[in-house]
């Protein structure tokens, strides 16, 4: 299991070296400490387990790939997880990776596949893939529904078995406003499609850019056969495994009840922090009392995109931190020296001479009045001189004669 | 009575629509028959200055252009100035048009269609920015930027918009669903200037123009600047290529995580909360054994 995902992360980070044009990429580092009493609310620990509660520490370097065709689009995901237990229990090691994959079937249809697996290692060591299919439907541009079925497969290595579910999941999200999201999703297995349920609802405000603000809330139940005597648990039951006693069989019901909310403060482009609170209660029909758990973290996570396919295109970032001041950084990998030219300047050559900050970015600060201005950026190399074209994530506008310009609005 | 003053202003908009394109007709032609200095002075009766003026010469000058060309750029600017209608942005194309190296003879029709556009423009820009709540607007937003500055700025991106291939009537639809008090209240001129101007680069507008209004409309709620707005095309198009719904796109490139036109973070944001350890959403937990009352705990499951 542990050389298949190896082999699946491979695979996903190939194309990316061989065809560089049409990818993206980000790399993270997640770190955080935190106290639960339950594992289950641990990140990607999925194990119930309340036998105590303990403080736990996580480092988790995770990297993505983003590739944008015409019609196709795909992410690549994967990561390393290290997550040890201040109470002496075992180190939590795993890795997993993700791959979505989508076709655009038209201004509002697509299709498209979301595959997985992961490898955790605790006590116990334990494999998962899964594939589904999906369909998406957008009725307006600000809201959206999928359908997604599709099979999981489970397996332990202390097992000579794997574990197949067969899952179905319909999602709707909305956006009321450009900083309002809300999503919900029903998921359930197909074999008993009302039976073992989840349901979930999560609303996100970005109160500022760099703010966000997102609470969640999870309704999940599970039915299952409990076999009284015997010391096992029937094969229905999705907590705990498989069984192998013999005696009364009775029909159980769990119902788990999550809610959580999470705030998270962007630092600066690569740094941010968050805050994390959750907490789970239990009602079973098999038990007396319904357990309660807790959990919090907080922590760090770096951020770390690199700027691929951008040589030879200048990435302009306007900065106006003053009325009427703005300083110009333009990224740029290449010799010679940039100019700035445009409307502020009556578009003069070779215009503004952009002071060289590092080897790939270039600064100036200008005063202008309130209003729209046109520009471009001239390089100068030796004799030759030619215009730079911006990359994708700067605005630029048709300028009338078949080229384009960049376009920046001083307040 | 919102829609009956809507059906009024789109009236009033076309009647001076169809009064303004009769009157420049002639115009165009009379501008650019009339000799240079002559047309100077028209040029400076109409307001533009002699320092403007003397800057197009002497930089026509030095790129070849001449006296005829140059009297059809003057003539072009100069049926803007005369109509109080922004006749600068004529002399900046024309100067970008040096710097690039453009031939006087593929400049023109590109002067001529900014100006007819402009002109355009005009006929509905101004019945608007006429507006009561426009003008409390205005007052309460606390800017810089004056009510001239902002009408030309209107002018540029409702000029821009309409050379883009945007009909009166989709522009005039925009500018009405800019007008909602729900948005007014929350918009900024700057804002306002700046959503009419990305209005034609958004990839919804071309079929669906009144989907992009109420996606600019919604941006400027939600209190986007203009900085926001620019990034607006680049996060729509980045969503439709992603089969994402924009909002998506856009939040992150308004937060500065969308990197080359592409929403890099939004899966790792996702996997923020490590649910993936139980697999995909819905997915079984894979041992409770310890709870209350029932079977085996950790050390004992599957």
């Amino acid at each position: 299991m542990k050389k298949s995902i190896l082999f699946l992360v491979i695979l996903f980070f190939l194309p990316f070296v061989g065809s560089a044009q049409q990818w993206q990429g980000q790399f993270t580092i997640d770190s955080r400490a935190g106290y639960s009493t339950n594992t289950l609310l641990n990140p990607f620990s999925g194990e119930w387990n309340r036998s105590s509660g303990s403080g736990y520490g996580l480092v988790a370097p995770m990297g993505q790939l983003s590739w944008t065709g015409k019609y196709y689009s795909a992410d690549m995901s994967g990561g390393g997880v290290f997550e040890p237990y201040f109470d002496g229990r075992e180190t939590l090691r795993g890795g997993f990776a993700l791959m979505n994959f989508r076709r655009r079937l038209g201004s509002s249809w697509s299709v498209g596949a979301e595959t997985g697996g992961s490898y955790f290692s605790r006590t116990l060591d334990r494999g998962m893939a899964w594939v589904q299919p999906t369909i998406s439907w957008s009725p307006t541009l600000f809201s959206q529904v999928r359908l997604k079925a599709g099979s999981t497969f489970r397996g332990y290595s202390q097992a000579d078995f794997i574990d197949r579910f067969d899952l179905y999941g319909l999602e709707y999200e909305v956006w009321p406003t450009f900083t309002w999201k809300i999503s919900s999703g029903v998921y359930g297995n197909m074999d008993n499609p009302t039976g073992n349920l989840s349901f979930l609802i999560n609303t996100e405000h970005h109160i500022t850019e760099s703010l966000r603000f997102s609470a969640r809330l999870t309704a999940d139940r599970y039915i299952y056969e409990l076999i009284q005597e015997g010391g096992g648990n029937g094969p229905g039951s999705p907590f705990a495994g498989t069984g192998d006693g013999e005696g009364s069989v009775f029909n159980e019901t769990d119902r788990l009840l999550r809610a959580g909310i999470t705030g998270r403060l962007r630092l600066s482009q690569s740094f941010s922090v968050s805050l994390n609170l959750d907490h789970l209660s239990l009602h079973s029909s098999a038990a007396e009392g319904t357990p309660m758990d807790y959990h919090f973290s907080t922590g760090v996570q770096y951020t770390f995109t690199p700027r691929l396919n951008s040589r030879g295109t200048a990435q302009a970032q306007w900065d106006q931190r003053e009325k009427q001041t703005v300083s110009l950084k333009i990224n740029y990998s290449g010799d010679g020296q940039l100019y700035l030219i445009g409307d502020f300047n009556d578009w003069e050559n070779p215009g503004i001479a952009l002071s060289r900050q590092s080897s790939k970015s270039y600064v100036t600060q200008l005063e202008l009045p309130t209003g729209s201005y046109e520009y471009k950026i001239l390089l100068i190399e030796g004799s030759e001189k030619r215009w730079i074209e911006f990359s994708e994530d700067t605005y630029t506008i048709p300028d009338g004669f078949g080229g384009t310009n960049g376009l920046v609005f001083i307040q | 009575m919102n829609k009956n003053l809507n059906r009024s202003h789109k009236r009033q908009a076309g009647k001076l629509l169809a009064i303004g394109l009769i009157i420049m007709v002639p115009a165009l032609g009379m501008a650019q028959d009339q000799p240079l200095g002559e047309l100077i002075r028209s040029a400076r009766n109409a307001g533009i200055e002699q320092a403007r003026l003397n800057d197009l010469q002497s930089r026509a000058a030095s790129h070849g252009i001449t006296d005829g060309q140059l009297t059809q750029i003057i003539g072009t600017a100069t049926v803007l100035a005369e109509q109080n209608l922004p006749s600068d942005m004529i002399f900046q194309k024309a100067m970008e048009g040096m710097a690039k190296g453009i031939a006087p003879e593929r400049m023109q029709p590109v002067l001529q269609n900014l100006q007819r556009s402009t002109i355009s423009a005009v006929a509905i820009v101004d019945p608007w920015i006429a507006r009561g709540d426009v003008a409390q607007m205005m007052s309460r937003s606390g800017e810089q930027m004056s009510g001239q500055a902002f009408r030309n700025e209107l002018l540029k991106a409702g000029s821009k918009a309409m050379s883009q291939n945007v009909s009166p009537q989709s522009l005039q639809n925009l500018f009405d669903a800019i007008g909602q008090e729900a948005t007014l209240s929350r918009a900024r001129p700057s804002g306002i200037a700046a959503a009419i101007s990305i209005f034609a680069d958004l990839p919804s507008t071309a079929q669906h123009p009144d989907a992009s209004g109420a996606v600019v409309a919604r941006a400027l709620q939600s209190g986007f600047e203009a900085g926001d707005m620019h990034k607006l095309p680049g996060a729509m198009n980045s969503a439709q290529r992603r089969s994402q719904l924009p909002a998506t796109a856009v939040i992150e490139g308004v937060a500065g995580q969308m990197v080359q036109g592409t929403p890099a973070s939004q899966i790792l944001q996702n996997l923020f909360n490590g649910n993936i350890g139980g697999g995909p959403p819905g997915n079984v937990p894979s041992g409770m054994g310890n709870r209350p009352g029932q079977g085996r705990g950790e050390q004992g499951a599957p």
